[in-house]
C-alpha cells in the first residue's frame, strides 16, 4: 500500500502519457520514484522527456501544465472520498496475470477483495451479445456453472445481457467474480444492473481504470476489453455478432497470448455470425460444459458431457421431451402440431411434469428449452 | 293534497321513486316546475302545456307550481312528462266528479315524454323503473307504448301501454281492477319500428363484425383449448403472440362459443342498456355482450362518468367479454383503472358530487405483443427488440392487472404446411361442452353470490376446490419451483376446478393441476418478459 501522494503522483504520471504505461513508467523510473518526478521542476522533467521515443510537442505542454497535477489529486482524492481502492502495476496486489499484458494499464480503481485475484489459479472471462436469446442464456449459464467449486474466477464487464447472466450465475455458485467496467467504478452502467452491482462490491471485485464519476462513453469500451482480456486466460464469446466488441476482447486476448473459446451458433441467425468467424479463423470450439474443464487442465469426468438420459421419462413424456431436444427451443403449438397422438390437454400435462422433473424449462420466448 | 303522481327518476343503472305534485292558487298566470330539475326537465313546462292543451283539457289559470319530490336529487330526462301532466288534470278533476280514485295515486307508476300534440314517446330506463317500483309495491304502470315490450319482461307487474295523453288520463281515471283487467288486453301494434326511430342513439354503437367458427382457424390448438377453459369458467385470459398470429380473430370466435344468457343476466344487460338509452343494441338478442376496446381508448370511455353519467364500456360489457386489443400499447393509467372494476365486479363512478355504482361483470380478453416488434415468440432472429426495449415492454402490464388474470397463453404464428391439418371442433360443439360446464357451476354456486369458477373468493375454503395429497404436493412443487405467488396458486387451483368440470371430474385430478400450470403467469424478475 503506498501513501496518498504516490498515488497523485502516479496517477498524474499515466495522465501525461495518455494512460500510456510507458511514459509515465519511464520517467518514474528516471527520477527513482513517483513522488520524485512529480515534485522535480518542470525543467528537468522537459530535459528527460526528450529522451523518450514519444517526443511529441503535446506531451512538453502537459508536463508544462499546472492544472494536470490539480486534476491527478483531485481525482485522487475523490477515490478516496467514495472508498475506492487504488493498485499501481508494480505492486504485488495487481492481477498477475494483467502484469504479464503489454497493454496493461499503470493503475486500477477498485472495489472489493483484490489479493483474491492473485491468489486463484485460473479465470475466465466471459463476453458476448447485449442480445441474448434463450440459447446464449443457457450456454453462459452451463459453462459458468461447471466451473463451480473450481480454482477458476470469472471475469467480465457487467455490460446487459451475457456479462450480467455470467456475473449473476458465478455469484449464485459462489464462484469468484471480477467485474471490469467502462466508467467510473462508482458508476452503475446499465443502471438495471444495480443489484449485480452491489453483489460483485461485496463478493468479488470491480475493476476500472478510468477515475471515479467517470461515464460511460462508447470510446471506453474497448480499452476496458482490453483489461477483460488481460485478467482472463480463457476468454469465452458467446453470440457475437459480426461488429460485436466481444470480438474485439478477443482480439487482445490472442494478442496476449491468450485462448479464445467460441460458442457455436446458427448459420441462418446474422446475431451470432461473430462466433462462428472466430472458430472459423481456429478458436476453440464449446460443444459441452466440459470443454471448458479441460481446457484448464480439469478431470473432466463423464458428467459434464453427458446428455440427459431420458430413461425415467414415461412414454408421453419421452416423445415431448425429443421434439424439445431436436429442435433446441420449440413452443407448445409446435409440439402439439408435431406429433400425434397427443392432444393440446396431454401435451400441457406432461409439459407440466417435464418442467417439474427439471427435463426442460420456460425460456423467455415463450416456448421451451431443455434444462 | 291528492295530486302526487308516482314516478321515478334514473340514477346510474338503477331508479328511485319520485312524486309529481301540483298546486294551483290565483294570481297571474304563471307556470314552474321545481325540484332540481336539470334543463330537460324544465322544458317540461313548454311540452306539458301544450300536450295538455292540446289534448283537449283546460290548462290551470293561474299560478301553478309543480314539485318532485324528494327535492334535494338532481333530476335528469324526459319520463316526467307525463307524470306531471296527469297531475295537472288530477288537480283540475280534484274536485269535480271526474276525479280521478284516490288508491291510484299510490299503486300507480307513470312514465313517458310528451310531444306538444299530446302524443307519449317512449323514454329510457323503463326496466329499472319497473324493478323500483315493485320493490316499493307499486305494481300498476303507465308506460308509453313503444316501451312496453321491454316493460312486460319484469314479471309480476301490471303494464298498461299509451299511446296519448288522453289514454293516459283513462287509464288513471280506471279502478285498478279495471286497469288490471284491460291492460292484458291493449298488445301494442307495431312497437318495435317506432321505437328504433326514436333511439338512434343505439346506432352509434358499430355492428359487430361477424364471428369466424373455430373450425375455421387453422392450428392453435392450445389456444382454443385455453379459450374453451376460459369461457366454462369465465376466466380472464390473456393471449400474447406476434402480429397476425390470430389473437384477435380467436377473441372474436369466442363469442361462438359463449352460452346465451340466461333471463335474469339478460334482464340485467337489457335494463343497464336501456337506461343509457341503448337498449336496441341487446334488444331481444340472449347473446352475451362483447365490448371490443382498440388501444386509444380514452379512460372515461372505458370506465364511464361525466355528468349526467355517461355508461363506459366495462360496464357495457357486464355478463359478456370486454376484448382489450393490444392491451400493452393502452394508456398505462387507463388499464390500471381496470384494478378495482375487476376485483369488485362493479363500478363505483365518483365524478363533480355524483356518485354512482354500475355493474361490471365481465371476462377480460386481453391481446398482447410479447416485445414492440412482436416477434419474441417467433423463430429466432425474427425479433430485433433489445432485451432491454421487451423488459419495458414488458413492465407496462403491471403486475395488479396480471395477477387478475387466471389463463395466460404464448402464441406462434401458424405455418404455411399446416394450413392442410384437418379442422378442430366446430363452435356448436365448442358451445354446448361451456354451457354444460356452466350448468354445472350454476347449481353448484346456487346460493353464493359469485357464479363461475373464476368467482370463487377463497379457494382454501371452497369444497369444490378440495385437493388431494397427491395433486397438493404438485402444486406445492410448483410453488417453489416456478415462484408461484400465493394468488397464483389460487389461480391455478380454479382453472383447475373449471377443466376438472369440463373433463368431468367430481374432484380435481392430478392432471387437472398439472394443465392449468401451463396456464399461469410468472413474472420473472430478472428478465423481466411477458
Amino acid at each position: 500500500m503506498r501513501s496518498h501522494e504516490d498515488y497523485c503522483a502516479a496517477y498524474w504520471l499515466q495522465l501525461l502519457g495518455k494512460n500510456c504505461l510507458n511514459t509515465g513508467g519511464v520517467l518514474s523510473r528516471i527520477f527513482g520514484s513517483y513522488r520524485d518526478a512529480f515534485e522535480a521542476p518542470v525543467k528537468m522533467l522537459v530535459r528527460e522527456a526528450a529522451c523518450l521515443k514519444e517526443k511529441s510537442a503535446e506531451l512538453y505542454e502537459r508536463i508544462s501544465d499546472e492544472s494536470l497535477k490539480d486534476k491527478a489529486k483531485e481525482v485522487i482524492e475523490r477515490a478516496k472520498q467514495l472508498g475506492q481502492n487504488i493498485v499501481l502495476f508494480d505492486e504485488a496486489d495487481y492481477p498477475a496475470l494483467l502484469g504479464e499484458y503489454s497493454h496493461k494499464p499503470m493503475l486500477l480503481f477498485y472495489y472489493g477483495d483484490i489479493k483474491r485475484v492473485n491468489q486463484i489459479a485460473h479465470s475466465m472471462g466471459v463476453v458476448g451479445s447485449r442480445n441474448v436469446t434463450p440459447y446464449g442464456k443457457d450456454a453462459t449459464v452451463k459453462a459458468v456453472e461447471v466451473l463451480s467449486g473450481r480454482d477458476v474466477m470469472i471475469v467480465s464487464g457487467m455490460a446487459r445481457g451475457i456479462d450480467a447472466i455470467a456475473h449473476r450465475t458465478a455469484l449464485d455458485n459462489g464462484i469468484f467474480t471480477a467485474a471490469v467496467l467502462g466508467c467510473g467504478c462508482n458508476v452503475v452502467y446499465p443502471a438495471e444492473n444495480i443489484s449485480v452491482f452491489k453483489r460483485i462490491k461485496e463478493q468479488g471485485l470491480i475493476l476500472s481504470e478510468l477515475p471515479p464519476d467517470t461515464k460511460p462513453f462508447k470510446s471506453h469500451f474497448p480499452a476496458r476489453n482490453r483489461i477483460i482480456a488481460g485478467l482472463s486466460e480463457l476468454v469465452l464469446v458467446t453470440e457475437a455478432g459480426t461488429s460485436s466488441g466481444a470480438l474485439i476482447t478477443a482480439d487482445f486476448a490472442l494478442d496476449g497470448g491468450r485462448d479464445v473459446m467460441s460458442v457455436p451458433h446458427r448459420i441462418d441467425v446474422p446475431g451470432g455470425a461473430g462466433c462462428n468467424l472466430l472458430i472459423k479463423n481456429g478458436a476453440y470450439v464449446y460443444t459441452a460444459p466440459g470443454d471448458i474443464l479441460q481446457a484448464f487442465g480439469f478431470d473432466a469426468g463423464e458428467g459434464a458431457f453427458r446428455q440427459i438420459s431420458d430413461d425415467a421419462l414415461c412414454e408421453e413424456e419421452r416423445i415431448i421431451f425429443r421434439i424439445i431436444q431436436n429442435l433446441g427451443e420449440s413452443n407448445e403449438d409446435e409440439i402439439i402440431a408435431g406429433q400425434d397422438c397427443l392432444d393440446a390437454r396431454a401435451v400441457r400435462k406432461y409439459l407440466t411434469t417435464l418442467e417439474l422433473c427439471g427435463f426442460i424449462k420456460r425460456n423467455s420466448c415463450g416456448g421451451y428449452s431443455c434444462c | 293534497m291528492d295530486s302526487g303522481i308516482i314516478t321515478f327518476g334514473l340514477k346510474g343503472a338503477s331508479a328511485y321513486s319520485v312524486t309529481a305534485e301540483t298546486d294551483v292558487r290565483n294570481g297571474l298566470p304563471y307556470y314552474e316546475i321545481i325540484g332540481q330539475g336539470s334543463e330537460s326537465v324544465k322544458e317540461s313546462r313548454k311540452r306539458v302545456k301544450s300536450a295538455v292543451i292540446n289534448s283537449g283539457f283546460d290548462f290551470p289559470k293561474g299560478h301553478v307550481t309543480q314539485n318532485l319530490s324528494p327535492g334535494d336529487v338532481k333530476k335528469y330526462g324526459t319520463l316526467f312528462d307525463l307524470p306531471l301532466a296527469l297531475s295537472i288534470l288530477s288537480e283540475i278533476r280534484r274536485k269535480t266528479s271526474a276525479a280521478f280514485p284516490a288508491e291510484n295515486h299510490k299503486a300507480i307508476g307513470v312514465m313517458g315524454e310528451l310531444s306538444l300534440d299530446g302524443r307519449v314517446l317512449p323514454v329510457k330506463g323503463i326496466l329499472p323503473c319497473m324493478v323500483c317500483g315493485r320493490n316499493s309495491r307499486v305494481n300498476h304502470f303507465i308506460v308509453p307504448e313503444d316501451n312496453y315490450r321491454q316493460a312486460v319482461l319484469c314479471p309480476d307487474i301490471f303494464v298498461y301501454p299509451v299511446r296519448t295523453l288522453r289514454e293516459a288520463a283513462e287509464a288513471f281515471a280506471m279502478s285498478l281492477d279495471l286497469f288490471e283487467k284491460t291492460c292484458g288486453e291493449r298488445l301494442p301494434v307495431d312497437s318495435g319500428q317506432s321505437r328504433i326511430t326514436k333511439q338512434t342513439e343505439g346506432s352509434k354503437i358499430p355492428a359487430p363484425p361477424e364471428i369466424p367458427d373455430l373450425s375455421d382457424i387453422v392450428g392453435q390448438e392450445g389456444a382454443k383449448r385455453a379459450l374453451l377453459i376460459a369461457a366454462c369458467g369465465n376466466h380472464n385470459i390473456l393471449m400474447a403472440g406476434s402480429p397476425g398470429c390470430g389473437k384477435t380473430m380467436l377473441a372474436t370466435a369466442l363469442r361462438g362459443i359463449l352460452p346465451e344468457m340466461t333471463f335474469e343476466e339478460y334482464f340485467e344487460v337489457l335494463s343497464l342498456y336501456d337506461t343509457f338509452g341503448l337498449g336496441d343494441v341487446i334488444g331481444e338478442s340472449r347473446e352475451r355482450p362483447f365490448r371490443i376496446v382498440h388501444q386509444g381508448v380514452t379512460k372515461h370511455a372505458l370506465i364511464g362518468g361525466g355528468r349526467p353519467i355517461e355508461i363506459g364500456d366495462i360496464s357495457l360489457a357486464h355478463n359478456g367479454v370486454l376484448f382489450l386489443d393490444e392491451i400493452s400499447e393502452m394508456q398505462r393509467n387507463i388499464v390500471e383503472a381496470l384494478r378495482l372494476p375487476l376485483e369488485e365486479r362493479k363500478v363505483y363512478i365518483n365524478n363533480c358530487g355524483i356518485k354512482e355504482v354500475l355493474p361490471a361483470d365481465f371476462m377480460l380478453v386481453a391481446a398482447a405483443n410479447p416485445c414492440p416488434c412482436g416477434n419474441l415468440y417467433e423463430k429466432p432472429g425474427l425479433c430485433t427488440c433489445t432485451s432491454n426495449m421487451i423488459k419495458t415492454y414488458a413492465a407496462k402490464l403491471s403486475g395488479a392487472i396480471r395477477d387478475r388474470i387466471d389463463i395466460k397463453i404464448n402464441m406462434r404464428s401458424v405455418e404455411v404446411k399446416d394450413i392442410e391439418k384437418p379442422k378442430g371442433a366446430c363452435s356448436k360443439d365448442v358451445r354446448e361442452t361451456v354451457k354444460r360446464v356452466r350448468g354445472l357451476q350454476k347449481v353448484r354456486f346456487e346460493d353464493c353470490s359469485f357464479k363461475t369458477n373464476s368467482g370463487i373468493p377463497r379457494v382454501e375454503s371452497c369444497e369444490c376446490c378440495r385437493l388431494s395429497a397427491g395433486s397438493r404436493e404438485i402444486i406445492n412443487s410448483a410453488v417453489e419451483k416456478f415462484g408461484l405467488s400465493i394468488r397464483g396458486r389460487e389461480k391455478t387451483v380454479k382453472v383447475a376446478r373449471t377443466i376438472a368440470d369440463i373433463e368431468g371430474h367430481g374432484l380435481i385430478t392430478d392432471d387437472d393441476i398439472l394443465e392449468a400450470l401451463q396456464y399461469r403467469i410468472v413474472s420473472d424478475e430478472k428478465e423481466g418478459v411477458f
